[in-house]
């Protein structure tokens, strides 16, 4: 009896790896939510909250746009990354792989939304713990280049449904990121 | 036998190798086709080309394998050949700028950047650099910047970072090298030690990095491209010398063989190879006494113009008749070939005299060539010789030859009309006669020049083609001026005339300007109310600025900025070679990266109205000196041909007598450059000098031709004169089929320059002996 509770909960655990997570995330073309940040900083008297939206859009879409305090509005498509202050009128754009930092930085959100475990595995060694209905990916960094800046990265959720992600900079500054997701 | 003349030549030549062995320094320099008067422009161009930083710059690409697999090798490798020494840096993306550059430029960090004035650290502007400072944070780039920011809130070293290191100063990164944008190839740049003008550095640096790669490569199918000025210019020599060796071979077998079979005499072969030889290394010795150093254009044509000179020995044998001794024949022949010793030697004698060394080089040589050579016929040449000389008859040739000639002397008119018709023909030409673009000269092949153009696409290396030139009377002031130029590049690269530009300024500015900007830094206590007035309103914590107020108070007292601080640095090495001094005046060079529109930047270069800023278009500029020197060497020839005249009308005694002698070489040398021009040859330089030797030869076939007829018509019986005109006949042919199977094996090298001198000289030879023969009287 013991010895079949156990084979069966380690077939259900085997079920829900990281690769089923992303395969369940890659079945979502797109998908729109509200966030709220946190961001603590040893620089900042008090934490810095800001809020906005987040979208993505499969293949390779993604944009946060910063409504509080201050807009910004940051789009990845591809190889690009645009950056925007409406307030001052600026809009840079560069090429991601110009930045192997912010790109993997970006990536793990991105890839991660969009289901994109290759990508995912070239920036981090990716783990998973929990299961189906409150999931944790840990991301670890691979390349030394950023792993001197994050320490890890941590994204909850459940089913295909990410909740918060949570970044801890070797710095000890940390930002949590809670989502809310919209219809569209 | 007469020892003294064998002696003297035996010394002479003794003292000549001396001299070369010791003394003869070579050089490939370009600055031989520069004339002593050339515009400062030129010099400049000269001295770029020569050693500017653009010329020594080596491109190198990885190819063959896996992305990760060739971003490990480019590490590996880029480490490899900075430990090699050949190099003053070695750059593959790794890192935009080496951590000695990143350490001065957080020093003096308000001194360089251009954002440093009272405003920006005012309450107001500290405000606003505080607040993009929060919103960096807060973005995916805050992770990054964070370390910086309690030193430097205004966001100065992030400026320069990106202005240095940033996006658009170099290929994408992969795995943290450099790559091609389609990921296929690994990129690095590096920049030689070794002057871009010394082509055996240059070829002992690439032959080192083909000897370090294979060390460093991971797997053997990765391969490894490399291209930039200095292998271009090994390639090209390479190539030359390989074919002019190859051909040179078969050249010489092909006149040995001629020459054997009109002698019948290995012996006579042997003598007949002499006067050419010492000729040629008297010249050799003229032009390093005279000169310093001997150029390699001068050697290369020197070689080409005394060719000539293989064919006294060959009157002197071929002309003998039977049963004469050398002497006899010596006696005979001379008064004729005399002269066409004479008339090659003041006809180089001319070219002696122009204002560019490389031309008045290339006068000196043939000049001590030719008359070394002619002196060697007379003097030396019969004391050495066998005294029971057996010269084979060849009667059946000298008789088929009789009636070929008598056929050709019909055709008199022919000459004439060719004369006539290839003048018309060439003036009507004009201009469009002449090959303007260097660049189709080079044997360089089409896939290497393709394979250049697309690394320098893709590494943003500075174009090679345009600088632009900003002068001033002293370091301070040229500096200056470029600085004042930076707003209206930054329009220029806005409106896609150019991607980018580099100058001097950007990495060690006037000392105006960082005495404005030391000034403009306020004190440390303004300093700190500003920012405590600024911080009120930002989240940021009061107290941890203290390194950005200590840092400002630093800068205000920091020594100026001074190009020795940049030493040994790739930044360095640019600002180095960018801020050139030239006599009394000193330059500001601004290189451009991916010029897009020619006719865009003259004319924003133009549209500048200041006489101290020109656009130096080093294409253009070397194009133009090389048709310079080209138009140079027409006029001396022509003052060649007048001395010619001169020498001939003295000579015969008789200016009317020039005339006959000058019609068939002449005719020869307008046909052959007409005749190239229709078969669509575009003509040059090389076509200048080859055509410089056919006069040198067919005159001297219508001298012999025509000479023994006209010079003394009653001193010899009938039988006597008709075996002298065959015996002419003979030895004429004898030299034309000589130098034709020389030089033609030449036209049958893939470079462009072999091929010119080779197919001109083969034809100008046939046509000359052919006319000569037309116009030779019965």
């Amino acid at each position: 009896m013991t010895v079949t509770l156990l084979a069966w909960t380690g077939l259900a655990h085997a079920e829900w790896t990281a690769d089923a997570l992303l395969k369940a995330l890659a079945e979502r073309p797109a998908g729109q939510s509200r966030y709220t940040e946190t961001k603590t900083s040893a620089l900042l008297k008090e934490p810095l909250e800001s809020s906005g939206t987040l979208r993505y859009k499969k293949p390779a879409f993604l944009e946060k746009h910063v409504q509080i305090p201050f807009e910004e509005i940051l789009t990845v498509d591809g190889e690009r990354m645009t950056w925007e202050k409406p307030a001052a009128q600026k809009k840079h754009t560069m090429a991601l792989r110009d930045y192997p930092v912010v790109w993997g930085f970006i990536e793990s959100m991105r890839a991660t939304l969009n289901g994109d475990a290759k990508t995912l595995q070239r920036f981090y060694k990716v783990r998973l713990d929990g299961d189906e209905r409150q999931w944790v990916l840990v991301l670890l960094p691979s390349d030394s280049g950023m792993a001197q800046f994050i320490r890890v990265i941590r994204i909850s959720g459940s089913k295909a449904r990410l909740d918060t992600v949570e970044i801890e900079e070797t710095s000890g500054d940390r930002s949590f990121m809670a989502l809310r997701e919209e219809t569209m | 036998m007469k020892r003294w003349p064998v002696a003297i030549w035996l010394a002479a030549l003794a003292c000549c190798v001396w001299i070369v062995m010791a003394h003869t320094r070579f050089s490939t320099d370009m600055a031989a086709f520069l004339p002593d008067s050339a515009a400062p422009a030129q010099q400049l161009m000269v001295e770029q080309l020569r050693n500017g930083a653009p010329s020594r710059m080596l491109l190198l690409a990885l190819q063959g394998a896996e992305a990760e697999q060739l971003a490990v090798n480019s590490k590996k490798l880029a480490r490899a050949l900075e430990a090699s020494g050949h190099f003053a840096y070695v750059r593959n993306g790794e890192q935009a700028l080496t951590p000695a550059e990143r350490e001065r430029l957080m020093q003096y960090r308000y001194l360089l950047s251009p954002a440093t004035d009272p405003a920006h650290f005012s309450a107001d502007g500290l405000r606003q650099s505080l607040q993009d400072s929060l919103q960096l944070l807060a973005s995916p780039a805050g992770v990054m910047v964070r370390a910086l920011l309690p030193s430097d809130p205004t966001g100065e070293m992030l400026a320069l970072l990106e202005s240095w290191g940033g996006a658009g100063s170099g290929p994408g990164l992969q795995g943290g090298v450099w790559f091609s944008a389609d990921g296929k190839r690994a990129l690095l740049l590096a920049e030689t030690k070794a002057p871009a003008f010394d082509i055996d550095a240059q070829q002992k640096v690439s032959d080192e990095v083909r000897r370090i790669f294979p060390a460093t490569r991971s797997s053997p199918q990765v391969e490894l491209l490399m291209s930039g000025p200095g292998i271009f210019a090994v390639e090209s020599r390479n190539r030359i010398r390989d074919d002019a060796w190859r051909l040179s071979m078969i050249a010489t077998a092909l006149v040995a063989a001629i020459l054997l079979l009109a002698y019948g005499s290995p012996r006579l072969l042997v003598l007949g190879m002499l006067p050419v030889a010492s000729g040629a290394l008297a010249g050799l010795t003229a032009v390093s006494l005279g000169y310093g150093t001997v150029h390699g254009i001068t050697l290369g044509f020197g070689a080409t113009l005394i060719g000539e000179a293989v064919d006294y020995p060959t009157y002197l044998f071929t002309q003998r008749a039977t049963h004469e001794s050398l002497r006899q024949t010596l006696r005979r022949i001379w008064p004729t070939l005399r002269l066409a010793v004479l008339t090659t030697v003041f006809g180089s004698f001319a070219m002696l005299l122009s204002g560019f060394s490389g031309l008045s080089q290339l006068g000196m040589f043939s000049f001590a060539g030719v008359l070394t050579a002619g002196l060697m016929t007379r003097f030396v040449i019969p004391e050495i010789a066998p005294s029971r000389l057996e010269v084979a008859e060849r009667t059946a040739t000298r008789a088929l030859l009789v009636h070929g000639a008598a056929a050709l002397t019909r055709l008199g008119w022919v000459p004439v009309a060719v004369l006539l018709c290839a003048a018309f023909y060439l003036a009507a030409r004009g201009n469009t006669l002449w090959e303007n673009d260097l660049a189709n000269l080079s044997p360089v092949s089409q896939r290497a020049k393709e394979l250049d153009q697309g690394l320098r696409n893709e590494l943003g290396a500075p174009d090679v083609r345009y600088l632009i030139a900003v002068q001033g009377s002293t370091q301070q002031a040229a500096l200056e001026r470029s600085e004042r130029l930076m707003p209206a590049l930054q329009t220029l690269v806005r409106q896609g005339i150019t991607d980018g530009f580099d100058l001097a300024a950007r990495v060690i500015p006037s000392e105006k300007t960082q005495a404005a900007r030391q000034a403009a830094l306020p004190d440390q206590e303004t300093l700190r109310r500003n920012l405590q007035a600024a911080l009120a309103t930002t989240p940021f914590k009061p107290d941890i600025f203290e390194p950005f107020l200590q840092d400002i108070e630093r800068s205000r007292h920091l020594p100026l900025l001074q190009p020795e601080v940049w030493y040994g640095t790739p930044l360095g090495s640019l600002a180095q070679g960018m801020l050139v001094r030239r006599g009394a005046v000193w330059v500001a060079l601004i290189g451009l990266r991916g010029v897009r529109s020619d006719a865009g930047l003259a004319a924003f270069v133009a549209g500048l109205h200041d006489e101290n800023t020109f656009l130096l278009d080093i294409k253009g500029e070397s194009n133009k000196m090389i048709m310079q020197f080209r138009d140079q060497s027409l006029l001396y020839s022509l003052f060649g041909v007048a001395a010619i005249v001169a020498v001939l009308g003295l000579g015969l005694r008789n200016f009317r007598a020039v005339f006959p002698v000058m019609l068939p070489v002449s005719a020869a040398i307008l046909g052959t450059a007409a005749l190239l021009s229709l078969l669509g040859v575009k003509l040059t330089l090389f076509h200048v000098v080859s055509l410089l030797l056919v006069l040198g030869v067919g005159l001297n076939y219508g001298l012999f031709l025509s000479l023994p007829a006209s010079l003394s018509p009653d001193a010899l019986p009938d039988g006597e004169r008709g075996k002298e005109r065959q015996r002419a006949l003979f030895s004429t042919l004898v030299c034309m089929a000589s130098t034709v199977s020389a030089f033609g094996a030449l036209a049958f090298s893939a470079s462009p320059v072999l091929q010119a001198i080779g197919g001109t000289v083969a034809l100008g030879a046939v046509l000359s002996l052919l006319f000569a023969a037309m116009r030779a009287k019965p």
